[in-house]
């Protein structure tokens, strides 16, 4: 196997049961990311997107099928195995930012190190690389919506991880600086990070190396 | 972890203090109880051991009444007859035996209480220091030094007591006991101020051998009316008069600290249902149960220590108010401090408070650590 595979799902599926009915909400997804991919999801609300992302982010576990990460397998794995993975493999920016209010920009950024993560410290490196070098010592509520999520894609990057999975990234954000986080984003993976970004926004899309279009759970195409 | 638990704290900082102070009054009161038991018990034991004596003869009755007229002075319903000072004298055990007569009158609109006492009685109170002459005749007083100053009486001054005229001949130097709370005649001026002559409120008798304490009772109580009462007794017939404001107390104590552990439940459990999403991306970015349990809990426990610190220090503040509080509230109060406080007390008061932390903080972290980090995300 490539070491370059980072992501190799075969049939992954999740199914939720509602009462006596079963919900398919994903179904049977192959998928391949290399390092250095830029992969965009899209589809409508409730196609699976968030549960792709969830059992690519090892947030949740499926209920058949195979994923590997980076070269192990996951599926099956406990959830204490699990955050061992989040906290080595993975790195999560999400629509809302999520940043700690009374945390400094240095802090949030170092929090997953907070929580285990035994990556060497980069911590100033990174807010240097998101260009927040100025800013370092300021609280969330002294940033713009576009500092906020380039301190959130910092904080993403504190574990060193090997897939970034960013979840409507943009969403709260207006064109243009939605455009300077795709572009941060795409620069990611040009250095060799495999990035998988959720969105509905078809510009972003477009910048994407490969496209996967989800409709009620399963991966209708692949451009 | 710590800080990060702290700076969680500091973001709602008005419920965050109202939950603390919550657990401080529960705190203030543990202290305050822990203090007052020590501070009572010391002051009893002081006041019992300022009479100078081991053994009391009184006339027979309650024994609660002598207890409180020892320990706080007034007005004894019933008396010892003098000739009876002589018979204990010669009792084999007794080294000095005085007689003591204590009655109150009002001056102007003040309860004054009056001792008399003769020289044995003041033998036995060696630590006295006294200055001027103590009863050199029959008309002399015994002040003590914030009477006479309250009074603005010095040595050589006329003191008017019942319609009579009195000279103050000697000044008592404070001795942080009921003591300070008297005026002293000689015992046979004091009988005849008011009309009982030949009349004893109780014999003081100080043993040659502590060990023969038993042996002196059994001889006091030969004589009939009369019955013996050892300090013991009397620290103990105390002890049980001042346990029922002391069980009151305690209860309040422990009403006040469930109280503040449900301060600390509420607070922390709704901060939980505030920051579900933030939970969740703290699991998404590397946060295991263990972390937000530990997370969690940390923050309760350090509102316990807060309010744990405040509430040491409030009784310390406020130790005037309280004493005089009790006072107000518990009979027969001796003299001096009530209120003693002490290191180990404030060192289990201060751990009860973090004990209250992990106790109150530890269902919260649990349902905190349970928490989905894809339920509390999609929750967005």
């Amino acid at each position: 196997m490539s070491d370059d595979l980072i992501v190799q799902a075969q049939g992954l599926s999740k199914v939720y049961r509602r009462g006596s009915e079963s919900v398919r909400a994903l179904w049977r997804a192959d998928l391949r990311v290399i390092r250095g991919q830029f992969i965009a999801v899209a589809g409508a609300s409730g196609s699976g997107k968030t549960t792709l992302l969830n059992l690519l982010g090892c947030l949740d576990r499926p209920s058949s099928g195979s994923y590997r990460l980076n070269g192990r397998e996951v599926a099956g794995l406990s959830e204490r195995e699990l955050v061992g993975i989040r906290r080595r493999e993975v790195g999560f920016v999400f629509q809302q930012f999520h940043l700690i209010p009374t945390l400094t920009v240095r802090e949030n950024v170092q929090l997953p190190r907070m929580f285990g993560a035994q990556a060497a410290d980069r911590t100033d490196e990174l807010i240097d690389r998101v260009g927040l070098a100025h800013r370092r010592r300021h609280l969330p509520r002294q940033l713009s919506g576009g500092e906020m999520q380039r301190v959130a894609i910092a904080r993403a990057l504190a574990n060193h991880p090997a897939l970034l999975l960013a979840d409507e990234p943009t969403g709260n954000l207006d064109t243009a600086t939605g455009r300077q986080v795709v572009e941060m984003l795409r620069g990611l993976s040009a250095s060799g990070l495999a990035v998988v970004v959720v969105t509905h926004n078809p510009a972003i899309a477009r910048q994407a190396d490969q496209i996967l279009n989800l409709t009620d759970g399963l991966i209708r195409e692949e451009g | 972890m710590v800080l990060l638990a702290f700076k969680n704290l500091v973001r709602r900082p008005v419920r965050s203090i109202l939950t603390a102070v919550g657990v401080a009054l529960g705190i203030a009161m543990l202290f305050t109880s822990f203090s007052l038991d020590r501070g009572l018990d010391q002051g009893m034991q002081r006041a019992l051991a300022n009479t100078g004596a081991q053994l009391l003869a009184v006339a027979k009755g309650c024994p609660y009444e002598a207890a409180a007229l020892l320990i706080h002075g007034g007005v004894g319903g019933r008396y010892l007859d003098e000739a009876h000072l002589d018979r204990i004298r010669q009792l084999p055990g007794v080294g000095l035996a005085g007689g003591l007569f204590m009655n109150q009158l009002i001056e102007g609109d003040r309860p004054v209480i009056v001792m008399g006492m003769d020289a044995v009685g003041l033998a036995l109170k060696p630590w006295w220091v006294v200055r001027g002459r103590p009863f050199p005749d029959p008309l002399s007083a015994i002040l003590p030094a914030d009477k006479a100053a309250r009074l603005g009486l010095e040595i050589d001054d006329p003191l008017t007591l019942g319609g009579r005229s009195f000279i103050v001949t000697a000044i008592l130097e404070p001795t942080g006991s009921q003591d300070d709370q008297f005026i002293y005649l000689p015992l046979g001026t004091a009988q005849e101020l008011f009309g009982a002559a030949g009349k004893l409120t109780a014999v003081a008798i100080q043993l040659d051998d502590l060990q023969a304490v038993g042996e002196v009772a059994r001889g006091v109580e030969a004589i009939p009316d009369v019955q013996a009462i050892t300090m013991t007794q009397v620290l103990g017939t105390a002890r049980t008069l001042m346990g029922a404001a002391q069980a009151m107390v305690r209860s309040v104590t422990i009403i006040a600290i469930l109280v503040g552990a449900i301060g600390i439940l509420n607070a922390i459990m709704t901060a939980i249902f505030e920051r579900t999403r933030e939970i969740g991306m703290m699991k998404a970015v590397g946060a295991g149960a263990g972390d937000i349990l530990m997370l969690v809990w940390t923050e309760s426990i350090l509102l316990g220590l807060a309010g744990g610190l405040l509430g040491v220090t409030l009784p310390l503040a406020v130790a005037g108010a309280i004493d005089a509080a009790v006072r107000r509230a518990i009979p027969f109060t001796p003299a001096g401090d009530i209120l003693a406080f002490s290191l180990p007390a404030a060192v289990t008061s201060l751990g009860a408070a973090i004990a209250l932390g992990v106790a109150a903080g530890l269902p919260p972290a649990w349902r905190a650590a349970r928490i989905s980090p894809m339920e509390a995300i999609r929750s967005e």
